[in-house]
């Protein structure tokens, strides 16, 4: 008998079933009234709509009866689904097709039972709206028709949520989609692994505030021939038009770092650079640029500021200070000049260039004041530019209302 | 959030002299989201006929970040191109702590 109910499209039709991924859902109003007033309008004590599983009928609502699912094998609602039309039995107990069906012949005792097939607009029947009754009793046309129009309503509400859920999913697509895009085109703004530098332990980190929107923060290491550049900037504003001028300058920096000996030189080439370049879109960065040249016993270092926070040194000794002279952001006006600022480092004191981002990842929103970097920064005297990095990433609030990137250089012995 | 977190109102002064003294007076958070209202505003009082001067007030910023330096940049720039005096009237400060930490502060007039 079982064999008998299984309709020739089943594996497309149970397809169907999980594609409106209905199975098992909590119950939920849309159906329940949808059961009741078939109840009521039809004068009987149950109405159900059911799916039906592979292996069972499930009952997305009960009206007036407290079962949620049976199996498959004596359901009516299995032999209701191989009909295009309703399916109709008005006396159970002498209906050939149902008479030795166990919830006709056993203690339930079902005797009328009109079922409405749920068929999706592609032709697969997911299960039924019927209604049941313990009495035998006639259907008229125009209940008939209200059962019909009934059934309709719930197949018409489970393609709404099925489009709903289709709708949902190509927005987090599509978010996935946009993330993907910012997350590559921000890789192709930041190195892709920091070269090694003589004398110079070093890390990077770059954090973004929002997943889906590339940042405008980069770093880099580029090696001259006395040591390395180091660079961390911002650049002003977000999305693809800050990207494409991080781009520009991450670049240009590269470019003209080859030429230029001193970094407020190569700031100043930037800027006519960015000028040019950037007539229309009005933006600047901001930038720290500091080359770094290993001499015996630790490193020179020479840096300009664009407009950009001052790094600080953690000294040996644990001193923390600020180095650098802050001249303008870069790319705005022409002609500006950009000062040069020379310290030496000593073997283990570590220097740490940042964008504003992280300053107010770990001091707060629109803070501009270094203090609590510097107070992370006291403890981790000599130690490794990895460990300083780590330090700096745990002390990053949660609350990251920008992108924020850092670049650590340790001094050590160059023996 | 709910409404702008910022103001733009721009007050116009009894005309002497022949000429129209602007002021505009910014409160708020001039960031990301203040900037485009507040670079509108800035064009429209420096296109203003009749406009010699425009001071953009300031003092009641209470966060600006990058953005927000962008506008002020912009109405300064569109008001040196028509040959209007911009100043701007500020506070210690959030303002006056960006525009050192910008290196800029040597970029403004003040009123």
């Amino acid at each position: 008998m079982t064999i008998d109910l299984i309709p020739a499209d089943e594996t497309e039709r149970l397809a169907a079933v999980r594609r409106y991924d209905v199975l098992d859902t909590p119950p939920d109003g849309a159906f329940e009234r949808i059961t009741a007033m078939a109840a009521r309008l039809l004068g009987v004590p149950i109405s159900i709509v059911s799916i039906v599983d592979s292996d069972r009928i499930w009952f997305k609502s009960h009206h007036g009866l407290d079962v949620e699912q049976i199996d498959r094998a004596p359901g009516l609602c299995a032999s209701a689904i191989l009909q295009e039309g309703p399916w109709l039995v008005t006396d159970a107990s002498v209906d050939p097709r149902t008479l030795a069906n166990p919830l006709v012949a056993g203690d339930f005792g079902l005797r009328f039972y009109a079922g409405v097939p749920l068929r999706t607009h592609d032709g697969y029947n997911l299960g039924t709206l019927c209604v049941i009754d313990q009495e035998a009793r006639e259907i008229t046309d125009d209940e008939l028709a209200t059962l019909t129009d009934l059934a309709s309503l719930v197949m018409d509400e489970l393609e709404l949520r099925l489009s709903a859920r289709r709708t949902v999913s190509l927005e987090a697509e599509l978010r996935r989609g946009a993330e993907d895009v910012a997350r590559t085109l921000q890789e192709s703004l930041l190195p892709p692994e920091l070269p090694p530098v003589r004398g110079l332990d070093l890390a990077a980190r770059y954090h973004v505030a929002y997943r889906d929107q590339v940042g405008g923060d980069f770093y880099d290491v580029i090696p001259t021939e006395t040591g390395c550049l180091l660079v961390v900037g911002d650049a002003c504003g977000k999305g693809t038009k800050a990207a494409a001028l991080t781009g520009t300058a991450r670049w240009t920096l590269r470019t003209v770092a080859l030429h230029d000996g001193m970094p407020g030189d190569a700031l100043a080439r930037l800027n006519s650079v960015l000028v040019r370049a950037d007539a229309d879109t009005e933006r600047y960065v901001t930038v720290a640029l500091a080359a770094v040249r290993p001499v015996d016993e630790g490193a020179e270092v020479t840096i300009a500021l664009g407009g950009h926070p001052h790094p600080l040194v953690v000294r040996a000794d644990g001193t923390v200070d600020a180095i650098g002279q802050t001249s303008p952001i870069v790319g705005w006006q022409a002609g500006t000049a950009y000062v040069d600022a020379t310290e030496l480092l000593g073997v283990g004191d570590v220097l740490v260039l940042f964008t504003d981002g992280m300053l107010e990842a770990v001091a707060g929103h629109g803070e501009t004041d270094d203090t609590a970097v510097r107070d992370v920064l006291r403890p981790l005297a000599g130690r490794s530019a990895e460990e300083v990095a780590d330090a700096l990433d745990a002390a990053l609030g949660t609350d990251m209302r920008d992108d924020a990137a850092f670049l650590v250089a340790a001094v050590v012995s160059r023996a | 959030m709910s409404g702008p977190r910022y103001t733009v109102r721009t007050e116009r002064a009894v005309p002497d002299q022949g000429g129209a003294a602007l002021r505009m007076v910014v409160t708020g958070e001039l960031d990301l989201l203040a900037e485009d209202d507040v670079a509108r505003a800035l064009r429209e009082a420096v296109g203003q006929a009749g406009a010699t001067s425009v001071v953009l007030d300031l003092t009641e910023v209470g966060f600006i970040d990058s953005s927000g330096l962008r506008a002020l940049l912009q109405g300064r720039d569109a008001a040196s191109a028509r040959g209007l005096s911009f100043a701007l009237a500020v506070v210690d400060g959030p303002v006056t702590r960006l525009l050192a930490a910008a290196g800029v502060s040597e970029w403004f007039d003040y009123a």
